[in-house]
C-alpha cells in the first residue's frame, strides 16, 4: 500500500476525526466527573461548616473538646482557632497541631469577615482536603475565632483517576474500532477506483474491448460507464477511421486507374477511330470530374466537423428553395420516367437558415431519390406546425434495410456493398446533408421500406415574429 | 480485498472491542463472566447502528426494484 494511496488518505481523515471529537469528549467527560463529585464534597463540607459556625459562640474547652468529638464521628475533620490564628482545637490534621498559627492570608480573610473555600495539602500525611472557614462570633456579634471543616478528597482524587483511565481506555478502544472499519470501508471505496484505472490504462493501450464492471448506480457507478462509453467511443473512432482510410483509397484509387489506363492508351495511339479517341478522352473527363467531386466533397465535410464553414443565415422561403431544387433534377427525373411532385402550401412560414445550402440539402436529397428510384414518383410534403416546418422527400424506389438505417448518414457508408459503384454518388452526399441540417438547428429523420420507397424527414425550427 | 487485510481489520476491530470492554469492567468487579457480559453488551450497541443501516438500506433497495 502506498503512502499516497486513498486507503492512507481516508484512514488518516477518519482517524484525524475521530481524535478531534474523541479528546474534547474525553477532557469534558472527564470534568463532569470531577466537577460532579467535587460540588458535592464541598456542599457537605459548606453545609457542616455553617451548622458548626452557627453552634459554637466561645471557645471554652468544654465547647472545643465538644467539637473533637463530633468530628471524630463525622468523616470530617474540625479546626478551630482563635482570633489571632493560632489552633486551639484540632480533631486530626497532622501539620496543623494546637498552638500552630494558620497562615496570614486565610487570617487576613477572616477578618474580614468572610469565608475561606480552598484545597489543603497535608504534607505530614500526604493527603489532600477541601477546606471551608468560617469565623466565629460571640453572642455580642464579636469575632473570637474561626472554624474550619476539612475534608479529604484522597479517596475522591483516585476514584477520578480511575475514571480517567477508564475514559483513555475506552478511547484508545474506540481509536481501534475506527481504524478497523475506516480500513474496510477506504478499501470498499478505492477497489473499484483501482480496477477503474487498471481498464483505463488498457484503454490507453489499445485495448479498447475492456470494459468496467459497473456495481452501483452512485457516482463511482456513473465513472464507471463513462469510461465505457468512452471505450465505445474510441472504439467506433478508431474503426471509423480505418474504414475512411480504405474507403477514400477506394474511391481515388477507381478514378486514378481509369485515368492511367486511358491516358496510356491515347499516349500509345490505342484506339482505331477518332471516334474511340474522342470517347476515352470523354472518361477521362468523366473520372477527373468524379474525382474533383470527391475531393470537394470530402474537402466540404472536413470544413463543416471542423466547424469552419461560414452559413449566411437569413429568412428563408423553403417553397421558393424546393421549387429551384426540382427545377434542376427535373431532367434527370424526367430522363428516368419518373413523376415529381410537390405540394404547394400557401403562407408558409419562414425559416432562419442559409438559402443556397438549404437548396444544397433538397437538390441532393432529390438526386438520391431520383437515383435509386427506377419507377413511380419522387414527392416532396411541406408541413408546419406551431414550433416547426417539415420538409418530406419521399419515392418509391428500393428502399433501405433497417439494418442500415443507423449507419445512412456516416461517410462512405453505402446501402450497395458491392464496390462496382452501380449507382454512382461519392458516399458522402447525405453525410453533408446531416451536416448542414444540423449546423442550421435542424434534424433529419429516415424512414423506409424495402421494395416500397423511402422518406426523408428534415425538420426546422419556425421564425418568431416580435408582434408590434 | 486480501486475505492478510481481511484478518487485519478484524483484528483491529476485536482488539477495539476489548479495549472498551476492559474500560466498561474497570470499575466492576472482576470474574470472566463480568468480562464477557459486557464484552456482549459492547458488540450489541456497537451492532445497533450497523443493523438500523443495513435495515434501511434493505428497505431502499427494496422499493427502488
Amino acid at each position: 500500500m502506498k503512502g499516497n494511496s486513498i486507503v492512507v488518505k481516508l484512514g488518516s481523515s477518519i482517524l484525524l476525526l475521530v481524535l478531534v471529537i474523541l479528546l474534547p469528549l474525553g477532557f469534558v467527560v472527564n470534568q463532569i466527573f470531577s466537577g460532579f463529585y467535587f460540588s458535592k464534597v464541598q456542599e457537605e463540607v459548606e453545609e457542616a461548616s455553617d451548622r458548626y459556625a452557627n453552634s459554637i459562640d466561645s471557645l471554652d474547652e468544654q465547647q472545643l473538646e465538644l467539637f473533637e468529638l463530633l468530628a471524630s464521628v463525622t468523616e470530617q475533620e474540625i479546626i478551630i482557632v482563635d482570633e489571632q490564628g493560632i489552633v486551639v482545637a484540632n480533631s486530626g490534621i497532622p501539620s496543623l497541631p494546637v498552638g500552630e498559627g494558620i497562615r496570614s492570608e486565610d487570617l487576613a480573610v477572616m477578618a474580614n469577615n468572610a469565608d475561606i473555600r480552598s484545597e489543603y495539602y497535608d504534607d505530614i500525611n500526604n493527603r489532600r482536603y477541601l477546606q471551608v472557614g468560617k469565623p466565629i462570633y460571640s453572642d455580642d456579634e464579636q469575632l473570637i475565632g474561626g472554624i474550619f471543616v476539612l475534608s479529604s478528597v484522597e479517596d475522591l482524587y483516585q476514584s477520578l483517576e480511575l475514571v480517567k483511565r477508564a475514559i483513555i481506555l475506552a478511547g484508545i478502544g474506540a481509536v481501534f474500532l475506527a481504524v478497523g472499519f475506516t480500513f474496510i470501508l477506504s478499501r470498499k471505496l478505492s477497489s473499484p477506483l483501482l480496477e477503474m484505472e487498471q481498464a483505463t490504462r488498457k484503454i490507453a493501450a489499445g485495448d479498447l474491448n475492456t470494459r468496467v464492471s459497473r456495481s452501483s448506480m452512485d457516482e463511482i457507478g456513473t465513472l464507471a460507464a463513462a469510461i465505457n462509453d468512452l471505450a465505445i467511443e474510441l472504439h467506433r473512432y478508431r474503426s471509423n477511421r480505418r474504414e475512411f482510410l480504405a474507403n477514400i483509397s477506394h474511391e481515388l484509387q477507381t478514378p486514378i486507374t481509369y485515368l492511367e489506363g486511358y491516358t496510356s492508351a491515347l499516349r500509345n495511339h490505342l484506339y482505331e477511330t477518332e471516334e474511340e479517341k474522342e470517347q476515352y478522352l470523354q472518361i477521362i473527363q468523366l473520372e477527373a470530374v468524379r474525382m474533383s467531386n470527391l475531393v470537394s466533397d470530402l474537402f466540404e465535410l472536413s470544413k463543416m466537423e471542423d466547424g469552419k464553414i461560414a452559413l449566411v443565415f437569413e429568412e428563408v422561403d423553403l417553397v421558393e428553395v424546393i421549387e429551384n431544387a426540382l427545377l434542376k433534377t427535373k431532367m434527370n427525373a424526367q430522363a428516368k420516367g419518373l413523376q415529381l411532385e410537390f405540394n404547394q402550401p400557401y403562407d408558409f412560414p419562414s425559416i432562419n437558415a442559409d438559402g443556397l445550402r438549404m437548396e444544397q440539402i433538397i437538390s441532393n436529397l432529390l438526386e438520391n431519390a431520383i437515383r435509386y428510384t427506377e419507377s413511380g414518383f419522387v414527392k416532396v410534403k411541406l408541413f408546419s406546425d406551431i414550433t416547426t416546418v417539415k420538409v418530406l422527400v419521399e419515392d418509391t424506389g428500393i428502399g433501405i434495410p433497417q439494418e442500415d438505417i443507423p449507419f445512412l448518414f456516416e461517410r462512405f457508408y453505402r446501402v450497395e456493398k458491392s464496390r462496382s459503384r452501380e449507382f454512382g454518388g461519392t458516399g458522402l452526399g447525405l453525410a453533408i446533408v446531416k451536416q448542414l441540417v444540423e449546423l442550421q438547428g435542424g434534424a433529419i429523420t429516415v424512414e423506409s421500406q424495402i421494395e416500397k420507397g423511402t422518406c426523408f424527414e428534415l425538420a426546422f425550427p419556425i421564425i418568431r415574429r416580435e408582434s408590434p | 480485498m486480501r486475505r492478510i487485510e481481511v484478518f487485519l481489520a478484524i483484528l483491529l476491530v476485536v482488539i477495539g472491542i476489548l479495549c472498551l470492554t476492559m474500560s466498561g469492567t474497570l470499575m466492576l468487579e472482576t470474574g470472566l463472566t463480568v468480562f464477557l457480559t459486557t464484552f456482549v453488551q459492547v458488540c450489541l450497541w456497537m451492532g445497533i447502528p450497523l443493523i438500523l443501516t443495513g435495515v434501511i438500506y434493505w428497505q431502499y433497495t427494496k422499493k427502488r426494484r
